[in-house]
This record gives C-alpha cells, sequence and structure tokens, in this order.
C-alpha cells in the first residue's frame, strides 16, 4: 500500500452507531414477528369461517331444497375473504418491493460461481 | 464468527427463536452502520437504511443461501437500498478554496481532519461503484471476493473498478489528469 492508500484509509469515517441500535432492531423484528402470528391465526380463522360457510350451503344443497339454493346463488354469503386480502395487500406494498428485490439478490448469488471467474484482460494490471 | 455459528443462529431464528437474531445484529450492525456512514454521509440515514437492512434480511431470511455469509448478503442488501436513497438525493460536494498540487503536501496543506473530510467528500463525487469499492476494500477491509459477492460482478472488474475509483480520486484531489 502507497501513501495515497494509506490516506484513502485512513479517511474511514469513525462512527459509533447508537447504543440502543440493537433494541430498536429487534422491537421490530418482534413486532413484525408478532404480526405474522396474527396473520397466521387470522388465515386459519378465516378458512374456518369458509368452510364452515361452505358446508352450511352443501348441506342446504344436498338437502334438495332448490329454493333455498337459488336464494342463496343470487344472494351469496359476505366473505371476509376478499375484503381483507385487499387490505393485507396494501399493506404489504413496499415489503413486495424489498421482497423481489432480496429474491433477485438471491438469484444473483446463485449465479456467482459463473460470474466470478476471472478473464485475462480484467486481471490487466490494475492491480491497486 | 464462523459459518457454521451463522447458521446455527439462522436455523433457531427460522424455528421461531426470533431472539437469536439478536446476536447477528449485535455482531454485524455496528460495521455496517460505518460502512454505510462512509457511503451516505449521513450519520441518521445510515442508522435508518441499517435498521432496514436488518428487517428486510429476517422477513427474507428464509430464502438465504448458507453458502454465502449472512453479512456479504446483507451489506448487499443494504447496498441496494442505499443506491435507491443516493439516486434520490444527490451529494452536494462542499469544495474547499484550497487547492492541493500533489500527495505529498496533502497532509502539509490540511490538518489531519480536514484531510480526512476531503478524501471522504471526493469519494462521493466517484460513480456508485467506485464508492463501493473504495468503501468496502479500503473503509470495510473486505476480500476482492466478499467485494465481487456484495456487488455482483465478477472479481476482475472489482479489481478494474478499484484502480479507476483510485485514479478518479487523484484527479480530483490532486487535479492530476
Amino acid at each position: 500500500m502507497d501513501k495515497f492508500d494509506e490516506s484513502i484509509k485512513q479517511a474511514r469515517a469513525d462512527y459509533q452507531p447508537s447504543a440502543d441500535f440493537t433494541d430498536r432492531v429487534m422491537d421490530r423484528v418482534e413486532a413484525d414477528s408478532a404480526k405474522k402470528g396474527r396473520s397466521f391465526a387470522l388465515g386459519w380463522q378465516k378458512l374456518g369461517v369458509s368452510v364452515a360457510g361452505l358446508a352450511a350451503v352443501l348441506a342446504i344443497v344436498f338437502a334438495g331444497n332448490s329454493t333455498v339454493f337459488h336464494t342463496s346463488q343470487s344472494n351469496p354469503s359476505p366473505s371476509t375473504n376478499g375484503k381483507q386480502t385487499t387490505v393485507g395487500t396494501t399493506a404489504s406494498t413496499a415489503t413486495d418491493e424489498y421482497s423481489s428485490e432480496i429474491n433477485a439478490i438471491n438469484q444473483e448469488f446463485a449465479a456467482d460461481n459463473v460470474n466470478n471467474s476471472v478473464t485475462s484482460d480484467q486481471l490487466n494490471d490494475l492491480t491497486p | 464468527m464462523s459459518k457454521a455459528e451463522e447458521r446455527i443462529l439462522i436455523a433457531k431464528v427460522l424455528n421461531g427463536q426470533t431472539e437469536a437474531y439478536r446476536i447477528l445484529v449485535d455482531r454485524y450492525h455496528k460495521g455496517l452502520v460505518i460502512y454505510l456512514v462512509n457511503l451516505l454521509g449521513d450519520e441518521m440515514q445510515a442508522e435508518d437504511i441499517a435498521q432496514e437492512a436488518f428487517l428486510q434480511a429476517y422477513r427474507k431470511l428464509d430464502s438465504f443461501d448458507p453458502a454465502y455469509s449472512f453479512s456479504t448478503w446483507l451489506y448487499r442488501i443494504a447496498m441496494n437500498m442505499s443506491l435507491r436513497y443516493m439516486a434520490k438525493n444527490k451529494p452536494v460536494l462542499l469544495h474547499t478554496d484550497q487547492s492541493v498540487s500533489d500527495a505529498a503536501s496533502l497532509e502539509e496543506s490540511y490538518d489531519k481532519q480536514a484531510a480526512r473530510t476531503a478524501i471522504r467528500q471526493a469519494v462521493r463525487t466517484l460513480n456508485p461503484n467506485y464508492q463501493q469499492v473504495i468503501n468496502l476494500y479500503y473503509w470495510d477491509g473486505k476480500s476482492y471476493e466478499e467485494i465481487a459477492q456484495i456487488l455482483g460482478c465478477p472479481i476482475g472488474t472489482v479489481r478494474t473498478w478499484l484502480a479507476r475509483s483510485k485514479q478518479s480520486l487523484r484527479e480530483e484531489l490532486y487535479g492530476q489528469i
């Protein structure tokens, strides 16, 4: 390393991150984890409601009451499914953006073994 | 921290032991924040992006390939976030009136702290790839291989960018062509 390299090296900004940095990250991680848990529980709850609703409709159909069947078709029982999915989709737009970005990073990492080969002209006399 | 230790911690986190993630945050946050401070020149923004990078890494931990180092993956995530931030917030270079004619006079002309500041400012005028290699190589002590993984390019390209960034830096600081 020559003098210029040393100058660059010494120009590194020294900085002490906030003492509660880790706590703040962990608060967000735990909140995220709890939110995921709630979504999971809500998902099962929704599934339970849907299955119960479907079973009720099928029971009516199989009972052979065609009038009731037609009524249920023209006025379908409100399902929470569509509404809640919409809300979730809106809230997670930013997360989806990062998610696809990280997926792209993972794909590039996976391809690293191929990409990291060095060609002779790249190694031309450019050692810093 | 060895890769094996990292794998154990990551497996614990994926099995629901969220608290294991604290060890990873504790281990890597200082280096990451300093890397981002050097890159962005803004301490608060650096901490915000570092926090967000840790959170996104946690969310996508199940897709992490343990063949790689967690820190390399984390830096890559943070780097992408930083580049997006930098694209939106172009840096302003504070030129000093003092002209510097050669390397030897740099430290004579400036006091040490001012010289460091001048170099950091000059680095921020370089194109983003050059800034990254200077930051990762000189200030973060990463190897060529690690830099190549973080930047997603061949090792030869890292060498080339490093040499060119040094040249650009010389020109910016000393006016040499």
